[in-house]
């Protein structure tokens, strides 16, 4: 896989426009989805998705090798970044309508096959919108890196990479972003019943 | 029924976070279990913490909403890895050619600085904007004018030129009047000081030219016939200049060349 990737990468910088096309087509949900848990709405995350790919395609000859996937998520932070400035200049876009269009935008909950009930499903409904909610309401820094470490699945190391954090900031900004996760759920009381802790439960 | 949450610092937070993910080491990892087994409020906070991470990593991903692929008719390839082509070093090499110019032109202004006052006052018969353009004036009087071309003479035809007549004849009192017209004359000789050395070869090149009827009605008498060049200007020097100009232009050129590809 990382050959075949290589091997693409390499025919892109030669100015072979399917190849590029190639990896944009392994990478396109990857990016759109970090773009969209970073802004929020599907709008402005399709452009930031759109600008990421002509940057990396401008920019593939500066390339030098390494992860690809780390240079293409560097390139759309860099992009999801651009427009959270943008907007803090000219905020058309409050974080309450932010919210609100991330939940619209929001793709539909299928009811589990495993004879889920409709609590069930209406409370993993419920978890799912409080997560995008706070995740929106994160400061930027915790945001990507939860982002890149709980959705897009990336260890710390290649974290570091993208975000051009040392270790150290990745472990603290991940621990805080998710603490702060953690804190919005149990105001909603969306915690799993047996997380939840009441006074009988301490020794 | 109070609710007690636990709370911890953010050392333990971190160990916890780490934790869930497998990242400590094998000590730490030794160590957090040792107090997860005997601490039942950080284990506590363990669970929600790993509740939080698992609704994290439930969520569904999105779909793109359309295809992010280019059309390969419609977008110019990238540029390839920057090498020393041709272009680069043209680019380059005006650069250097730019900075000789310079340095070749100052030593030129210092030349003629040292020449004394007739020459400087001499200087603005070449006008400094267009230098092969200047040459015309101060040929002119010698190939077509040539009984014109005594300085004696010079006021008389001066009053029947044409409209562009005066403004040079009323540089001509400069010659004779040396020291009113000097402090005036100074900027205009060290701003003509660069492109003089040109005028020299172009005396030999543009003599044909410059006998066309319609030149010649437009030159005005010129009060200085004789060549002003500094005496640096040699041939060895204006062709190193000549060499120079041409390399600036053309590094230039491909500098601008290159720009608008990438635009695009």
């Amino acid at each position: 896989m990382a050959s075949e990737e290589l091997r693409l990468v390499t025919a892109a910088q030669r100015g072979d426009v399917e190849s590029f096309n190639a990896l944009v087509r392994l990478y396109e949900g990857r990016v759109y989805n970090l773009c969209y848990r970073m802004l929020g709405d599907a709008d402005g995350a399709a452009d930031a998705t759109q600008d990421s790919f002509l940057a990396a395609f401008r920019n593939l000859r500066v390339f030098r090798g390494g992860s690809f996937r780390s240079w293409l998520f560097r390139i759309a932070t860099n992009a999801c970044y651009d427009v959270l400035r943008a907007r803090k200049r000219r905020p058309a876009m409050s974080l309450d309508a932010t919210i609100a269009a991330a939940e619209e935008d929001a793709a539909p909950l299928q009811i589990a096959d495993s004879g889920e009930s409709p609590d069930e499903y209406a409370l993993r409904r419920e978890l799912a919108h409080a997560i995008e909610r706070g995740l929106v309401e994160l400061p930027e820094d915790q945001r990507l890196v939860v982002i890149l470490c709980d959705l897009q699945g990336l260890a710390y190391d290649e974290i570091a990479e993208v975000t051009g954090a040392n270790l150290g900031t990745v472990k603290s900004r991940l621990s805080r972003g998710r603490a702060r996760l953690r804190d919005i759920l149990r105001q909603g009381e969306l915690l799993p019943q047996r997380f939840r802790h009441e006074g009988g439960l301490e020794g | 029924m109070a609710t007690q949450l636990p709370q911890l610092n953010d050392h333990d937070l971190e160990l916890l976070s780490s934790y869930i993910d497998g990242q400590l080491g094998a000590d730490e990892r030794r160590e957090i279990e040792r107090r997860l087994r005997d601490d039942a409020a950080l284990r506590r906070a363990y669970d929600e913490l790993r509740a939080t991470v698992q609704a994290l990593r439930d969520l569904e991903p999105l779909r793109p909403p359309r295809s992010f692929t280019f059309d390969p008719a419609v977008v110019a390839p990238p540029q390839p890895a920057a090498r020393l082509g041709w272009g680069r070093l043209l680019q380059v090499a005006g650069v250097f050619a730019a900075i000789l110019i310079a340095a070749i032109g100052t030593l030129s202004v210092l030349g003629s600085l040292g020449a004394g006052a007739p020459q400087m006052a001499a200087a603005p018969t070449v006008p400094a904007v267009a230098p092969m353009v200047a040459a015309a004036p101060t040929v002119a009087p010698a190939a077509t004018m040539a009984p014109l071309s005594a300085r004696e003479n010079a006021p008389a035809p001066a009053a029947g030129a044409p409209a562009i007549t005066s403004d040079q004849a009323a540089g001509a009192p400069a010659l004779e009047s040396a020291p009113e017209a000097s402090p005036l004359a100074t900027p205009a000789a060290a701003a003509a000081a660069e492109p003089a050395p040109e005028a020299a070869p172009a005396q030999t090149v543009a003599t044909p030219a410059i006998s066309s009827p319609g030149t010649t009605d437009l030159v005005p008498p010129t009060p200085a016939p004789e060549s002003p060049a500094p005496a640096a200007a040699g041939p060895d020097v204006l062709l190193i200049l000549m060499i120079a100009v041409v390399v600036v232009l053309a590094g230039g050129g491909v500098w601008l060349w290159r720009r608008s590809r990438s635009a695009q």
